[in-house]
C-alpha cells in the first residue's frame, strides 16, 4: 500500500502546515474537499503513485496561522476520537458540561477565543465550535447586561426609558 | 323569576337557543343591567377587561381609540367583551354607545360561576371568543413587514410601517361581523353550525389599497375572495381600459378556478389559474375562504359541492347557448358576470337564496349585465347586522356606477358591455393559456405574528437599525448557536444589552422551541408565565410546565391560545396542574391541530369531555387534536368508561401510547369497547394500579391491541394465569412487560406462557410470591429473547421443587447478578 500522502495545510499569511490525513480532515470542510481530491485509503488508484509524494495543499483564505496552530493542536488530540453523530439529540448535548481537555485548551483570550470559533466555524470542526460556543455562553451565564455588554464591547443603544421597559417586560427573569 | 321581558330578550341570543330555563334564571341572577347614554363610552382600549357585556337594547359602535375608525356596529342580540376576560388580554378597542342602551354586565368571575354548571355554553362562548381571537391575530398580521418583503410585489404601494403598527385594532367586534358575514353569504347560509365555526376559523381577511390588484390574470390560486366593504372591479390585461364588472359588499370572486379545481381533480393543479384582473376601486376589505378549506366543506357538506356544480353545470349550459354569438372566443373574462346571471336565473332551482338579488341596489349597479333581473320580486335585504354597511356600500356603488357611465371614454360602450356579458369563460380555462400572465405563482403569504411585529418594531422603532453599532465580536449566526446554550431566565435578561441582541432574541427561530418551564415551577405564578409567553411567542412546539402549581387558567389559556393559534404545539406536558380548568384544557381542540403527545397526569379536573374534545371524532373535524397519538392520563381519577369507548370509536386507528395508571374508575364494562375494533398502532399501554382490571379487561385489550410492545401490569391484583395465557397468544410482538405484584397472576405455569413470546427482552414480576426457580430456568432457558428479568421481593426464587437452591450470585455492591444462559450464550441481566 502506498504511503500515505501528506496534507499541508497554508494559512492566510502564508504558514505551512504538515498534518496527517485524519488530523485535517477534523474539518469536515478540508474532509470533504480531499473527497473529491484523492481516493479513500486502500482504494487508491495505480495511476497516481507517481504524484504521491506530492504533499495535498489546502489553503485557507480565513484563518492566519497562530489560531491555525491552536486548532491543529485541538485536531491533533482527537484525532483518533470519532464524535457521535451531530443528529443526537441536541438537549443533552446542549445540558452536557465542557469537555475538560476542551474548556482548558480554549483558556485563552477573549480574542483568540473569537477567532477559534469563527475559524471552526468555517473549517467546520463542530465539536470544537459547541466547546467554543459553549465556553462564550459560560461568560454570558449570570451576568448582567451591563456586564455582558462590558464583556463584550458592545454599545448600549437602547434608551435609559427603553432598558427600563424591557426590564419591566421580562421582570420574571431578574435574580434567576 | 326573570321579568319576561329579559327572558324575551336572552331567548334572541343565538348562543342561547338550546339553553335551559335555569341558565337563564342563572344569568339573571348574576347580570347587572346598565344602561348607557348615546355617545358613552362602554369599553376603552387599553383598559383592563372585568366584564363581558350582552346588549339586551340598542346599539354600540366599535371604534378605534379617537373614535375615527368604526369597525362594527353590534345591536341587541350580540355579545362582547369576552375575549379580554377569557383569554386574558386587555381591551384593544373601545366601544361607544350609539342610542340608548341597555347592556347585561357580567364579572369575570360571575361568568365562571355561571358557566360552570352550563358547560355546554361555556364552550360554545369560549369556541366564538377563540375564533374571534384567531380572527384578530389575521387582522393584525395582514399587511405585515415580512408579506411586503416577500411578496416583493411592485404594484403594492409601501404603507409606512407605523401606519399599521399603530392602527388600533379591535379586539372585540371585528369578527363578530366577520361571522355575521358569512352568515350572510348565500352559500353559507345552510351551513351547519359546527362546519360553519369551522370556516369561520379558517378564512382569512386582507386589505386591498385603491387601485391595487388583488390577483392577475393567469396567476396561480382557486382561493375564493368574498368582499366586505368596499368595491373591486373586474378586468381583462388583454382588452386594455375596459371594466367588465365592479362588485362590492357581498359579492365573491375566483370561484372559477376553484370550480374548476373541483371538477377535474386529476389535473386540477395546472387549471387553477385566474381568468382575469381583479383591482381595487376604493379601500376594501376581502375575506378569503382558501381553495382547499373550500374543497374539504364541499366534500363534508355535499349541498355546498351540489350548489356550486348547479353553478358550474348552468354556466356551461349558458355557455353553449350563446357560444355562438361570442366574437371574441379567446377573452377569458372575469367569473363574476356569469354567476351573478346564473344565480339570479336559476335561483330557485337551486334553492339558495341570493345575497344580490336580496339587494336591488347591488343588482342594477355592479350586476348590470345579469340577463334576468329578479330583484322585484325578492324581500327586500333585512340583514340585520349589516345594515350599514349595505346601506352605505350600495350609496357608493350607485354612485361609481354614475361615474361608470358618465365616464364613456374609459368604460366600455354598451354592445361591448353585451359581448363580455356573452362571453362566458370555458370550464377549463387553459383554452385562453395565449393570453396568460406568465407570473411566477406568488409565494405564500407568510403572516408575521403580530408581536413579532411589535418587536421589530420596538426594536428598530420602525426607522432605525443598529447595524453600524458594534454588537458583539461574533457574527449573528453564532451568537445565535452561543444563546442556544442559555436559559430562559438569562436570555429574558440578555435582551436589553443591545438592540441587535434583543431582535436575536426575540426572533431567533431556532430559540425556544423546545419550553421546559420546570426548573421554576415552584414558584412559576400567572404574572411570570404571561412574560414568558410574550418573550417566547409563537416558538415553543414542545412546553413542559409540570407541576407548575401556581399556574391558573389566566396564564394557561393565554399561553396556548398564544402559541397554538400563530405556532403549533406538538407535545404538551402538564403533569400535577391541577388548578387548571377542563375548560381551559378543551381550548387545546382549536388550537392543538399539530398537538401528538399530551401528559395530563393528575390534571384533576380532567373527564370524559375533555378527552371527547380532544381526540375528536373520525367523522366530525370541527374540533380536535387529530393528530393526538400519545396521551398520559395517569391519575385522572374521573375518567370513566365513556373515555374507553371514545378510544374504541374515535382514536383506535392512531393510538400510539397510552397511560392509564391508577385510573381506577375505568371498568372492564370499558375496555369491552375495545374488544370491538382493532388499534393497530398502539405500542404501549401502562395499566398501572387499575387494581380493578380483571381477565375479562385483559382478553379485551390483548385481541385488540395486536401489536402490542410494552404493558405495565403493575399492582392488577385480580388478574389470573388466564391473563398471561391470552397476551401471549394475542400480543406476539411484547418486547417489555411488566407484571410486578400480581401475584395471583404470575404462576411457573404461567412464565413458561411467557418464555413463549418471542420477543420479549424485558420482564419485571418484583413481589410475586408464586415464583419458583423451576419458572425462573423454565424461562431462561426456553426464551430466546429475555434480556432483563426483575425477581425482588420473590421470596420463593431460590426454591426449586420445596429446597433451597444455591441464590444468584450478585455483582458486589449491587441487586444484580448477570447470568450466563444456555443453550443460547446470552447474558440475562437479573435483579434480586
Amino acid at each position: 500500500m502506498a504511503v500515505e500522502r501528506k496534507i499541508v495545510i497554508i494559512t492566510s499569511d502564508g504558514e505551512r502546515f504538515e498534518v496527517e490525513r485524519k488530523v485535517a480532515e477534523k474539518s469536515i470542510l478540508i474532509k470533504n474537499m480531499l473527497k473529491n481530491l484523492l481516493p479513500v485509503e486502500g482504494e487508491e488508484d495505480d495511476d497516481y503513485d507517481e504524484d504521491d509524494d506530492e504533499p495535498i495543499e489546502v489553503p485557507t483564505q480565513n484563518v492566519r496561522s497562530a489560531v491555525m496552530k491552536n486548532i491543529l493542536h485541538w485536531c491533533e488530540h482527537y484525532k483518533d476520537h470519532t464524535f457521535p453523530d451531530d443528529e443526537q439529540d441536541d438537549d443533552s448535548k446542549k445540558s452536557a458540561p465542557i469537555d475538560a481537555w476542551d474548556k482548558n485548551f480554549l483558556n485563552v483570550d477573549q480574542e483568540m477565543l473569537y477567532e477559534i470559533i469563527l475559524a471552526s466555524n468555517y473549517l467546520n470542526i463542530k465539536p470544537l465550535l459547541n466547546s467554543g460556543c459553549k465556553v462564550v455562553a459560560e461568560m454570558i451565564r449570570g451576568k448582567s447586561p451591563e456586564e455582558i455588554r462590558k464583556t463584550f464591547n458592545i454599545v448600549n443603544d437602547f434608551t435609559p426609558e427603553e432598558e427600563v421597559a424591557i426590564r419591566r417586560e421580562n421582570e420574571w427573569a431578574e435574580d434567576r | 323569576s326573570i321579568p319576561p321581558e329579559l327572558l324575551n330578550r336572552f331567548k334572541t341570543f343565538s348562543l342561547f337557543q338550546n339553553a335551559p330555563k335555569t341558565f337563564f334564571a342563572a344569568l339573571a341572577r348574576s347580570l347587572r343591567l346598565v344602561t348607557y347614554n348615546p355617545q358613552e363610552y362602554i369599553v376603552k382600549a387599553g383598559e383592563q377587561a372585568r366584564s363581558m357585556y350582552w346588549i339586551l337594547r340598542g346599539t354600540v359602535g366599535v371604534t378605534s381609540t379617537d373614535g375615527e375608525a368604526v369597525y362594527a356596529e353590534l345591536a341587541a342580540g350580540s355579545f362582547f367583551g369576552e375575549i379580554g376576560i377569557l383569554f386574558n388580554r386587555p381591551r384593544t378597542a373601545t366601544v361607544v354607545a350609539r342610542t340608548k342602551v341597555l347592556l347585561g354586565v357580567l364579572t369575570k368571575d360571575a361568568l365562571s360561576i355561571v358557566l360552570y354548571d352550563y358547560p355546554t355554553i361555556e364552550r360554545l362562548i369560549r369556541d366564538e371568543g377563540q375564533e374571534r381571537l384567531a380572527m384578530q391575530e389575521k387582522r393584525i398580521s395582514r399587511p405585515s413587514l415580512y408579506q411586503q418583503s416577500v411578496m416583493q410585489d411592485a404594484l403594492r404601494p409601501t404603507i409606512p410601517l407605523h401606519q399599521f403598527i399603530n392602527s388600533p385594532v379591535d379586539n372585540i367586534d371585528n369578527s363578530i361581523s366577520t361571522r355575521e358575514f358569512l352568515r350572510s353569504l348565500p352559500i353559507f347560509k345552510t351551513l351547519p353550525s359546527d362546519l360553519f365555526h369551522e370556516l369561520a376559523l379558517s378564512v382569512e381577511i386582507k386589505n386591498f389599497k385603491t387601485m391595487e390588484y388583488i390577483f392577475r390574470k393567469g396567476s396561480v390560486g382557486r382561493d375564493i375572495y368574498f368582499v366586505v366593504f368596499g368595491e373591486v372591479e373586474v378586468l381583462n390585461p388583454d382588452i386594455p381600459n375596459r371594466v367588465f364588472a365592479r362588485l362590492g359588499s357581498g359579492k365573491y370572486f375566483g370561484e372559477m378556478a376553484f370550480l374548476t379545481s373541483l371538477s377535474d381533480d386529476d389535473n386540477s393543479k395546472s387549471t387553477e389559474t385566474r381568468s382575469a384582473d381583479i383591482r381595487a376601486v376604493s379601500d376594501c376589505e376581502v375575506l378569503i375562504v382558501k381553495g382547499h378549506t373550500l374543497e374539504d366543506l364541499c366534500k363534508r357538506y355535499p349541498t355546498v359541492a351540489e350548489d356550486m356544480k348547479a353553478t358550474a353545470g348552468e354556466r356551461l349550459k349558458i355557455n353553449d347557448s350563446v357560444g355562438n354569438l361570442i366574437h371574441s372566443t379567446e377573452i377569458t373574462p372575469q367569473d363574476r358576470i356569469t354567476v351573478d346571471s346564473l344565480i339570479a336565473s336559476h335561483e330557485s332551482d337551486i334553492g339558495i337564496r341570493n345575497q344580490e338579488s336580496e339587494k336591488p341596489s347591488f343588482r342594477t349597479a355592479s350586476a348590470a349585465s345579469s340577463t334576468t333581473d329578479i330583484s322585484a320580486d325578492n324581500t327586500p335585504f333585512k340583514n340585520f347586522s349589516f345594515d350599514t354597511h349595505a346601506a352605505t356600500t350600495a350609496t357608493a356603488t350607485t354612485t361609481t356606477n354614475t361615474t361608470l357611465n358618465n365616464d364613456t371614454s374609459l368604460i366600455p360602450p354598451p354592445q361591448a358591455r353585451k359581448s363580455v356579458q356573452l362571453s362566458i369563460p370555458t370550464m377549463n380555462p387553459t383554452g385562453g393559456s395565449i393570453y396568460r400572465y406568465n407570473n411566477p405563482p406568488r409565494l405564500p403569504f407568510q403572516y408575521t405574528s403580530h408581536d413579532h411585529r411589535l418587536r421589530l418594531n420596538s426594536i428598530n422603532h420602525g426607522r432605525r437599525r443598529s447595524s453600524v453599532l458594534i454588537n458583539g465580536p461574533l457574527p449573528d449566526s453564532l451568537f445565535l448557536k452561543i444563546f442556544s446554550y442559555l436559559n430562559l431566565p438569562n436570555l429574558m435578561r440578555m435582551s436589553s444589552v443591545c438592540r441587535r441582541w434583543k431582535q436575536l432574541i426575540y426572533l431567533g427561530s431556532d430559540l425556544f422551541k423546545v419550553l421546559d418551564l420546570t426548573p421554576w415551577s415552584r414558584d412559576l405564578n400567572d404574572e411570570g408565565l404571561i412574560q414568558i409567553t410574550n418573550f417566547v411567542g409563537s416558538r415553543p412546539e414542545v412546553i413542559d410546565i409540570s407541576s407548575c402549581f401556581h399556574i391558573t387558567d389566566e396564564s394557561f389559556s393565554y399561553l396556548i391560545n398564544e402559541v397554538g393559534i400563530r405556532g403549533s404545539i406538538k407535545k404538551l406536558i402538564m403533569k400535577n396542574n391541577w388548578n387548571i380548568s377542563a375548560m381551559a384544557i378543551m381550548d387545546l381542540s382549536i388550537v392543538g391541530a399539530e398537538l401528538n403527545t399530551i401528559d395530563l397526569s393528575n390534571c384533576r379536573k380532567v373527564k370524559d369531555d375533555v378527552i371527547e374534545r380532544l381526540i375528536s371524532s373520525k367523522y366530525d373535524s370541527k374540533f380536535g387534536c387529530q393528530k393526538l397519538t400519545n396521551l398520559n392520563l395517569s391519575y385522572c381519577k374521573y375518567l370513566s368508561d365513556k373515555t374507553m369507548m371514545l378510544f374504541a370509536t374515535n382514536a383506535s386507528d392512531r393510538l400510539t401510547s397510552l397511560d392509564l395508571t391508577r385510573c381506577t374508575t375505568i371498568t372492564d364494562n370499558g375496555y369491552s369497547f375495545w374488544a370491538q375494533t382493532q388499534f393497530p398502532q398502539l405500542q404501549r399501554l401502562i395499566l398501572r394500579d387499575c387494581t380493578f382490571l380483571s381477565d375479562n379487561a385483559i382478553t379485551s385489550l390483548a385481541s385488540s391491541c395486536p401489536n402490542l410492545r410494552e404493558l405495565d401490569l403493575t399492582f392488577c391484583c385480580v388478574l389470573t394465569d388466564n391473563s398471561l395465557a391470552i397476551l401471549y397468544l394475542c400480543c406476539k410482538y411484547l418486547t417489555s412487560l411488566n407484571l410486578s405484584f400480581c401475584g395471583s397472576a404470575v404462576s411457573d405455569n404461567s412464565l413458561v406462557s411467557i418464555s413463549r413470546l418471542p420477543y420479549l427482552e424485558k420482564l419485571l414480576v418484583t413481589g410475586c410470591i408464586r415464583v419458583t426457580r423451576q419458572g425462573v430456568d423454565m424461562l431462561l432457558s426456553n426464551s430466546k429473547s429475555i434480556k432483563y428479568l426483575d425477581l425482588s421481593q420473590c421470596p420463593r426464587a431460590n426454591v426449586y421443587q420445596g429446597t433451597n437452591v444455591e441464590p444468584f450470585e450478585k455483582k458486589p455492591g449491587t441487586r444484580d447478578a448477570y447470568l450466563k444462559v444456555s443453550p443460547f450464550d446470552r447474558i440475562v441481566k437479573v435483579v434480586l
